[in-house]
């Protein structure tokens, strides 16, 4: 009787299993259906791109995508397949282009699954495509990331540089350009992703300016105390011009038609450099510049005072002080259409027209860190610690894509190339 | 590989080897003893005593216990195996459940693969306890 007792404890003992349930579409897996191989949905220019990775079960027959317009033409809650038949097995990605830029869709898929028939997994994905692209530069993981039109989702990234200083697009091809504190070279990413070395005679790159329509990029050195410009026709090595002027400082660069504003903290001047060599024009005597940006007519609005105000720096030598509601602006972005001015403060973004009237502020934007503002699109983009917004220009936020460590700067393309 | 099919394999092995083992070697076919001539006579003429080694008979008992010693060995090394096989009956099984979108295959194989775990843990245990029997007779047990 001893004998059988202990014969069955052992049996109890060892008759437990550690095989979790795993598998992502077991109905009682630990970790449900999300995550592992469900539908991404990336917003293009006039198209959507689906990628799903289905492809480690073995009796999956096929896939059935579904789609509908929201708040268009198909009723609520309606979904349509994408394609007549059913899209194979191997089949990892759709490329959906009946889609207008600026309208918002949904899509959801549909697994045919051996013995058992069709069944929807995943979530239904939200997209809005458009042709806009927002780079954005993240210093605390060190990567660089391409951010899809509606700013839900991010493309890819690009990494990692140990010193993110800076990043420009090249609105000819959609490149994003890098400046990286501790590598004596620039970098280039393609739309496509790949990432390309440019060496360069530099030894602490930091503010990069990219003037696509006049084929020049303009770079300072925080420790040559010097600042550059190179032709973006270079392949592999760039070869630097620099500009002649006693710099101490260099804490502002701002391109525009061949020509470039350059800022001077410590000296307080800013100055338009052209690629001829000469300057077009010197302001003397501002108090603490810092950032930079130039309007399509070639003014340039600065933040003075350490963020307490703003100036505007005309080309016929003439300037317009602004005081600002809020003494920590760290960023402004110019409205190349009609001239109005953004500017980020840590908690706060107002708007200004292009005369300096405040035409609107919002509070409520915690830890503002960097603002572009697309014109093609009328949307500012910014950049939090954390967060990336996007704000239509009447202040309605749009979307809002967290995951970042600390977001220094932004670019936009506006595309329709 | 797992441990637990390392160390089935590992054990198997060793009682494996020890099977292998003559019996002369471990001193327990033979025995040598001194034999005295008992007759009176013999101490006359004062000859010298004479020392034979002999073949002791094998006693029924000690067949016993080599035939016990024999099984206990050969049951261990079948639970051994049957252990490791087990295992890999499991792990099959339980790869086929990920590799699975159908959800009533799913259910199949994941119940598969805990049942040949638990076939594996008793047949592991019955190892263990075999190896520990087989050592005891082999070296203990006079």
């Amino acid at each position: 009787m001893r004998r059988a007792l202990l014969i069955a404890l052992a049996w109890c003992a060892l008759s437990c299993s550690d095989r979790q349930r795993l598998n992502p579409l077991d109905p009682q897996a630990e970790l449900g259906a999300s995550g592992i191989g469900q539908l991404a949905v990336m917003a293009g220019d006039g198209q959507v791109d689906l990628d799903w990775d289905y492809s480690q079960f073995d009796d999956i027959e096929g896939y059935v995508l579904y789609k509908r317009q929201v708040g268009g033409e198909f009723a609520p809650g309606e979904f349509v397949p994408l394609t007549r038949e059913m899209l194979p097995a191997e089949r990892r990605q759709y490329v959906d282009e009946a889609v207008l830029n600026g309208l918002t869709y949904e899509y959801r898929l549909g697994l045919v699954i051996a013995a058992e028939g069709e069944r929807s997994v995943g979530e239904v994905e939200r997209v809005t495509p458009g042709p806009e692209v927002a780079w954005v530069a993240d210093r605390g993981n060190g990567l660089v990331w391409k951010i899809n039109a509606d700013a839900r989702s991010a493309r890819f990234a690009r990494g990692r540089f140990f010193d993110l200083r800076d990043i420009a697009v090249d609105g000819s091809n959609g490149a994003c350009w890098i400046s990286d504190g501790a590598s004596q070279a620039l970098f280039r990413i393609d739309a496509q992703g790949e990432l390309q070395r440019l060496g360069a005679a530099l030894e602490m790159p930091d503010e990069l300016e990219i003037d696509a329509a006049a084929g020049v990029g303009w770079v300072s050195d925080r420790k040559r105390r010097e600042v550059f410009w190179f032709s973006l026709a270079a392949t592999d090595t760039l070869e630097f011009f620099v500009v002649d002027a006693s710099l101490a400082e260099p804490a502002g660069l701002a391109a525009f038609a061949g020509a470039c504003w350059v800022v001077d903290r410590q000296q307080g001047r800013a100055f338009l450099y052209s690629t001829r060599g000469r300057r077009i024009v010197e302001f003397r005597s501002l108090d603490r510049p810092g950032f930079i940006a130039v309007g399509a007519d070639g003014s340039a609005w600065v933040l003075v005072g350490d963020g307490a105000a703003m100036m505007r720096l005309d080309l016929d030598g003439g300037s317009q002080q602004v005081a600002l509601p809020f003494q920590d602006a760290r960023s402004l972005a110019i409205n190349s259409r009609d001239g109005s001015v953004w500017v980020l403060a840590d908690a706060e973004l107002a708007l200004y027209s292009r005369d300096g009237q405040l035409l609107q502020q919002w509070s409520e934007v915690p830890g503002g860190r960097a603002l572009a503002f697309d014109p093609a699109q009328d949307l500012a983009w910014i950049a939090t610690a954390g967060a990336l917004w996007k704000f239509a220009a009447t202040g309605e936020t749009l979307a809002r894509l967290e995951g970042f460590s600390a977001m220094v700067r932004i670019a936009v393309d506006s595309g329709g190339r | 590989m797992k441990y637990v099919e390392k160390m089935a394999l590992v054990l198997s092995l060793a009682l494996f080897l020890q099977a292998l083992t003559p019996w002369e070697a471990l001193g327990q076919e033979r025995e040598l003893e001194p034999l005295w001539t008992p007759c009176c006579s013999a101490l006359k003429t004062r000859s010298a005593p004479v020392l034979l080694a002999i073949d002791t008979p094998v006693t029924r008992e000690k067949k016993q216990g080599y035939s016990r010693l024999a099984l206990s060995a050969a049951l261990t090394l079948g639970a051994g195996a049957l252990a490791y096989w087990s295992k890999e009956r499991a792990n099959k099984a339980y790869s086929s459940y990920l590799k699975s979108a159908n959800t009533a295959r799913q259910q199949k194989q994941y119940d598969r693969a805990r049942r040949f775990d638990r076939m594996a843990g008793v047949a592991l245990l019955s190892m263990e306890v075999g190896v520990v029997f087989t050592s005891y007779m082999l070296f203990l047990r006079r």
